[in-house]
C-alpha cells in the first residue's frame, strides 16, 4: 500500500471516530434539552412568566400602561400597529406605549397619543419569547401580564383581556 | 502494515497519558477501580511501562520489545473486561478512563474491544506492524497522536459525563 491510500485511509478513519464522538455529543445535547423541558414543566416554569411580576423601572408612569413591544422586522407587528393607535380612545387614563429593540418603522412614530421607544436592552430584560406582545404595567413599573398578540383584528380582544388578568 | 500501526501506536499514546494521569491523581483511578491509592498508583506505573515500550516498538520495530505489545493486549483486554462487568450491573459510575470523569458505557468498552484486538494483530505480525522508516514514520506518528487525542474523548463524547 502506498503512503498516499494509507494516509487517506487513516484520515478516514480519523473522520469515523470524530463523527462517532460528534453523535455522541448531540445525542447527550438532546437529552439534556428533554431534562431541562422536562424540568421546566414539573415546577410548571414557563419562560414568559419570569417577567411577570417584575418591577422595571424604566417602565414606571403616571397610571397603568399597555405596552405593545414589536419588532421592525417582524410582519404581524406592522399590521398590530394601526388598530393598536385607536385602543386609547377606548381606554382613559391607561398609557399605551409601543417598544422596539430597533429603530421603529417611520408610521409607528406618526401616532400622536401613543408614546413610542427604542430600547434593546430593555426588551431584552423583558425575554418576551413573542412579537409582538403586550404587557400590562402597573405605574410603579411593575408587570402584571404578558400576551402575545395572535392577530391584529383581535387586539382590541387580547387588551381587554390582558387588563382583566391579574399577575398570571 | 502501517495502517495497523498508527491505531497501535494511538493505543500506546493513550495508556501512557492514562498512566500520567493516574500518577498524578490517583484517586479517581483508585475510586473508579475500587481500590485503595496504592494499588492505584503501581496500576498507573504498570500503564506507564507497558505504554512506553510498545510505543517504541511501534515507532522502532525492535523485535525485544513485541512483549509491550502483548501486555498492551492485555491490559485493553481486562479494562475492556472490567468496563463491561461494571456496565452488565448497572453501574454508571467514573470508569476512570481519564480525568473528564466519565460514566462507564459502551463507547469505553467499544474502545477497549477494538484497541485491544487491533494490538493483538499487531502482536501477531510483528515486526510487521511497526512503522517504516523516514519522513513517513513522522507522518504517521503525527497522525498516532491525533487519532490518540480523538480516542481520549470518545468515551466523554458517546457515554456522557459521570452525572
Amino acid at each position: 500500500m502506498s503512503v498516499l491510500a494509507a494516509m487517506v485511509t487513516l484520515a478516514w478513519g480519523c473522520l469515523a471516530v470524530l463523527t462517532l464522538a460528534m453523535a455522541g455529543m448531540l445525542r447527550q445535547l438532546r437529552e439534556l434539552q428533554t431534562e431541562v423541558v422536562a424540568l421546566r414543566a414539573d415546577q410548571g416554569m414557563k419562560p414568559w412568566r419570569a417577567t411577570v411580576g417584575r418591577r422595571m423601572p424604566q417602565l414606571a408612569g403616571t397610571g397603568p400602561a399597555v405596552l405593545l413591544v414589536l419588532d421592525p422586522g417582524c410582519g404581524l407587528c406592522d399590521e398590530v400597529h394601526q388598530p393598536f393607535t385607536r385602543l386609547p380612545v377606548e381606554y382613559p387614563g391607561i398609557r399605551f406605549e409601543v417598544l422596539s429593540p430597533r429603530a421603529l418603522r417611520r408610521h409607528w412614530t406618526e401616532a400622536a397619543n401613543i408614546r413610542s421607544r427604542v430600547d434593546a436592552a430593555l426588551v431584552a430584560e423583558l425575554d418576551l419569547p413573542w412579537a409582538p406582545a403586550l404587557l400590562h404595567v402597573a405605574d410603579d413599573g411593575t408587570v402584571l401580564a404578558t400576551q402575545p398578540v395572535a392577530a391584529a383584528q383581535q387586539i382590541s380582544q387580547h387588551v381587554a383581556g390582558l387588563m382583566n388578568t391579574a399577575m398570571v | 502494515m502501517m495502517l495497523l500501526g498508527v491505531p497501535v501506536l494511538a493505543a500506546a499514546f493513550l495508556l501512557v497519558e492514562a498512566g500520567l494521569e493516574h500518577l498524578r491523581e490517583p484517586k479517581y483511578l483508585a475510586r473508579a477501580a475500587g481500590t485503595g491509592l496504592a494499588t492505584a498508583r503501581a496500576i498507573a506505573v504498570v500503564e506507564l511501562l507497558i505504554g512506553a515500550p510498545s510505543a517504541a516498538a511501534v515507532i522502532f520495530g525492535f523485535a525485544e520489545l513485541r512483549w509491550a505489545l502483548a501486555a498492551q493486549t492485555a491490559i485493553y483486554l481486562a479494562f475492556a473486561a472490567h468496563l463491561w462487568w461494571r456496565h452488565h450491573r448497572g453501574d454508571q459510575s467514573d470508569c476512570g478512563c481519564n480525568r473528564m470523569g466519565t460514566q462507564v458505557g459502551p463507547g469505553g468498552i467499544a474502545r477497549a474491544v477494538v484497541l485491544s484486538v487491533a494490538t493483538l494483530v499487531a502482536t501477531a505480525l510483528y515486526p510487521a506492524a511497526a512503522l517504516p522508516g523516514g519522513g513517513v514514520a513522522v507522518l504517521l506518528v503525527g497522525c498516532a497522536l491525533v487519532l490518540a487525542f480523538l480516542l481520549y474523548t470518545l468515551p466523554a463524547a458517546v457515554d456522557g459525563r459521570v452525572a
